[in-house]
């Protein structure tokens, strides 16, 4: 993976995730609040990442997660790859019911998803199943058409929002914004993606990572204003932002809904992210149980998400919920006890690689005294 | 005892020929010995032989004191052809008969004399690669005429031709050339380890060579190139691939092979860069619409309508209004009958090609619409994709069947099948490979040095260094050291 693809597959996937169905849940509980939430979200996001990056350099000189004498590794980080499976198959989720609800109930008038998201579920499968490699180049190829479509939907959007309802911000609650910051955990959290791209992909820079969060953070807080400014009060009730955003505008003009296109565009780049959540969901499981074929546990994760999707989360409105509060708190505990155990290893690695340094520089130097 | 070789080797190879009526063999005897020349007449230069092999042994029959020396003599100064040889194995000296020698037996070896002269086609512009600028020479089935236009563009030491004869019953010559230095050996070896490995009884044409090149099952986008035209052969050697000739075709191979290469055209680099950007852009286009138009018109009007304007969804409905069929089986019954008169149109004689287009386009289409079998939008849409379809002529088959199932796709799931499936289709293409040049380069992965060449065309003093995949050490173009090879 390039740094190039880093830097694209980072944008595409942080912004097909909260550009979907989180403003609008968002909204109900804030309204034009909303985007002061994300705002929080990246800003403890943007520590992480720093933190993330930090990580990412140690584990190049020494790769801490497998233990040094059997190459075997330890119980403690099988348990805790276990669990980053799971994260991920939760992200995965998000994706897939984000694609499901845009495709059966917004774009389609009730399309028999039972059967249709067969389909889906074969993408999936074979994006997982053909690599990061072949995921990023996907990322790559369509980068400039969904980028394109994105800022379509953001111009189409800007065109009948009213930018004020972030005003006064003398208005911003706070306290009330504060209290719900671990209910959306679940669709932040963007340094584990960066932490797991970013062991594959070479010589990514620490400005351009930045730059490229910032900016797609950025582009979703303005949707999320835009989303905000255009239904005002009425914005909990959308289902999701990215196919509401333009509708508005395309209300009164004889052009039918050419929106529908760049929307369908973008959710290629969510179609890409699932596959991707996938794969690394699948890489986990094939690390902490080596013995079983990474294809067979592929398996067990799609038909897993097939079934959570058409058994479960076909309900939207209810289950849906208890789906998002069970993995916020999850994803909280695992991003939480992840992160810290990465950055106590990699700080105990660095001070190992540092003392070794200074051995080795002890010993040669005495080798020069001897000779 | 060499007389008694010497008796062996005519006999045996007298008692090998003496099924096959073609192969002559005309004896002589000087002083005492005898000698016999094999050859096949419809495979030789009958005026070369006559003027260089027969009427100087002729004269040597009369004119010879003794038959001492006779074979070194024979060959230095009797036989006036250039690049004599002398064979001794038996099989070597059958194959060179069937290749076009004249072999002239003496004593226990054959003096190979190589004058074929089979009437040839002469070098003429390939009827499916015309350009209106550019070199109008295109390859020709006999290969040392190929070879000859490659060298003429190539004077370069470090143009390395390698034979090989494959195919048990006709030992078809196979060339393979390439650039010391320049071309990546791992290519040049897994090549020449497919060609030599082919056990196979007969090679006809390069097509065959091109199939075991391929080397996946489902030789589905081909991952070999082929031209039918010698700058671009040449261009595409000098930019590190590796070319092959095959004896009998006139249409050349190159590897490794990536997608965009059926976006370029020879003529691209004849032309102005912007213009050159342009059609390529229009390529791009016309290969999305030959494969995605069908599909995209089936979906909206079975499940997306909304997307349309309303002036445009009026005009549509009122069209294919009292239409009993659903939309996919409607466009799939135009598509059928597309298929099935190209097909006919390929293979019908010159004279019956009018008629076939009236019945086609008048008495079928006209004639299914007044009926209201079909609706004229769905006979705009197939007609807009199969034109389109021709833009790249060289991914047709492929365009072809990608087209069908995505109208099938469209018809049934909708544009969410559309893109699902366009999805899967890209992520195939992105995991492909062609002697490990990703087949979607410079695009994904992106290269930005080999985008020179890509969607926007750059000028030629632009490019600078060889494509990144497929050069080896040697990446400079323009300004790099003078080879004196």
């Amino acid at each position: 993976m390039t740094a190039k693809q880093f830097y694209i597959v980072l944008s595409i996937f942080i912004i097909s995730l909260k550009v979907q169905r989180l403003p609008c849940l968002m909204c109900l509980l804030l309204d034009n609040n909303t985007y002061v939430l994300f705002l929080l979200y990246f800003l403890v996001d943007f520590l992480c990442i720093l933190l993330a990056l930090f990580i990412l350099k140690i584990l190049r000189k020494r790769n801490f997660l497998l233990s040094q004498k059997n190459n075997t590794m330890s119980l403690v980080v099988r348990a805790g790859l276990l669990f980053v499976a799971l994260y991920f198959m939760f992200q995965g989720t998000l994706f897939y019911e984000a694609i499901q609800d845009l495709f059966s109930h917004i774009l389609f008038n009730n399309l028999p998803w039972t059967l249709f998201s067969l389909l889906l579920i074969a993408c999936v499968f074979y994006l997982a199943q053909s690599g990061i490699k072949n995921i990023a180049r996907n990322f790559e190829l369509y980068f400039f058409i969904i980028m394109i479509s994105y800022i379509m939907l953001a111009v189409f959007g800007g065109l009948h929002a009213d930018f004020s309802v972030i005003l006064p911000f003398q208005s911003i609650e706070f306290n009330t914004t504060a209290k719900h910051f671990l209910d959306y955990n679940i669709w932040f959290g963007d340094f584990f993606i960066v932490l797991f791209l970013g062991i594959n992909a070479k010589d990514i820079k620490l400005k351009w990572t930045l730059t490229t969060y910032i900016v797609s953070a950025f582009y979703v807080l303005l949707m999320v204003i835009e989303y905000n400014g255009i239904y005002q009060y009425y914005a909990c009730m959308q289902s999701s932002l990215i196919s509401m955003i333009s509708e508005q505008s395309m209300l009164g003009i004889d052009i039918g809904r050419i929106d529908w296109f760049f929307i369908l565009i973008t959710e290629i780049g969510s179609i890409l992210s699932c596959g991707l959540c996938l794969h690394f969901a699948k890489n986990c499981l094939s690390l902490a149980v080596p013995k079983i074929k990474s294809k067979y546990f592929l398996i067990l994760l799609v038909t897993a998400l097939y079934l959570v999707d058409v058994l479960y989360l076909v309900d939207i409105n209810s289950k849906v919920e208890l789906f998002y509060n069970f993995a916020g708190i999850f994803a909280f505990v695992v991003k939480v006890i992840s992160l810290i155990f990465l950055t106590v290893a990699s700080i105990y690695s660095n001070h190992k690689i540092k003392s070794s340094n200074n051995n080795q520089q002890g010993n040669n130097m005495e080798v020069a005294l001897n000779e | 005892m060499a007389g008694q070789k010497k008796e062996k080797l005519s006999e045996l190879i007298s008692s090998k020929i003496n099924q096959d009526s073609q192969i002559v063999e005309t004896k002589y005897k000087i002083k005492n010995k005898e000698i016999s020349i094999f050859y096949i007449e419809s495979l030789i230069d009958k005026a070369l032989f006559s003027s260089g092999i027969l009427a100087p042994i002729e004269k040597l029959a009369k004119t010879a004191e003794s038959s001492r020396g006779l074979k070194q003599k024979i060959m230095q100064e009797v036989v006036s052809i250039s690049s004599v040889t002398e064979s001794t194995d038996q099989k070597k000296i059958l194959d060179n008969i069937l290749s076009g020698f004249a072999e002239i037996v003496l004593d226990d070896a054959a003096i190979d004399c190589p004058i074929f002269g089979v009437e040839k086609r002469s070098v003429v512009e390939p009827p499916n690669s015309k350009v209106i600028k550019g070199p109008r020479e295109g390859f020709v089935e006999d290969i040392s005429t190929n070879t000859g236009l490659i060298r003429k563009r190539i004077k370069s030491l470090n143009l390395r031709v390698v034979d090989e004869y494959v195919g048990e019953q006709t030992k078809t010559k196979i060339s393979i050339f390439y650039l010391e230095g320049i071309a990546r050996p791992d290519v040049i070896k897994n090549v020449r380890q497919i060609i030599k490995k082919i056990n196979i009884d007969a090679i006809i044409d390069s097509y065959y060579i091109e199939s075991f090149l391929e080397q996946n099952k489902l030789k589905f986008f081909r991952r070999v190139g082929n031209t039918e035209k010698p700058d671009i052969f040449c261009a595409k050697v000098l930019e590190g691939r590796v070319g092959i000739i095959v004896d009998g075709s006139p249409v050349a191979l190159t590897v490794p092979f990536i997608l965009f290469e059926d976006l370029q055209s020879a003529e691209d680099y004849y032309t102005i860069p912007t213009m050159a950007t342009f059609t390529r852009i229009m390529r791009i286009v016309g290969l999305i619409f030959a494969i995605l138009i069908p599909s995209v018109y089936v979906a909206l009007q079975s499940y997306n309508y909304r997307i349309l304007p309303i002036n445009f969804l009026i005009t549509l409905l009122s069209s294919i209004e009292g239409l009993s069929i659903p939309p996919l089986v409607e466009i799939l019954i135009v598509l059928f009958l597309f298929e099935v008169i190209t097909e006919a149109s390929v293979r019908m004689p010159n004279s019956l090609g009018m008629a076939l287009s009236i019945i086609g386009a008048l008495a079928l289409g006209n004639t299914a619409v007044d009926a209201g079998i079909i609706s004229p939008p769905s006979i705009v849409i197939v007609a807009i994709s199969s034109v389109a379809i021709y833009i790249i002529p060289d991914q047709i088959s492929e365009t072809r069947i990608l087209r069908v199932l995505f109208t099938v796709i469209g018809g049934i799931i909708g544009l969410y099948g559309v893109v699902v499936a366009f999805i899967i289709l890209t992520t195939f293409l992105c995991s492909i490979d062609s002697f490990g040049v990703p087949y979607m380069s410079p695009i994904a992965p992106s290269i930005r040095k080999d985008k020179k060449d890509a969607f926007i065309k750059q000028p030629i003093e632009a490019m600078k260094t060889r494509p990144t995949f497929f050069a080896d050490k040697n990446k400079i173009r323009q300004g790099g050291k003078k080879d004196d090879g």
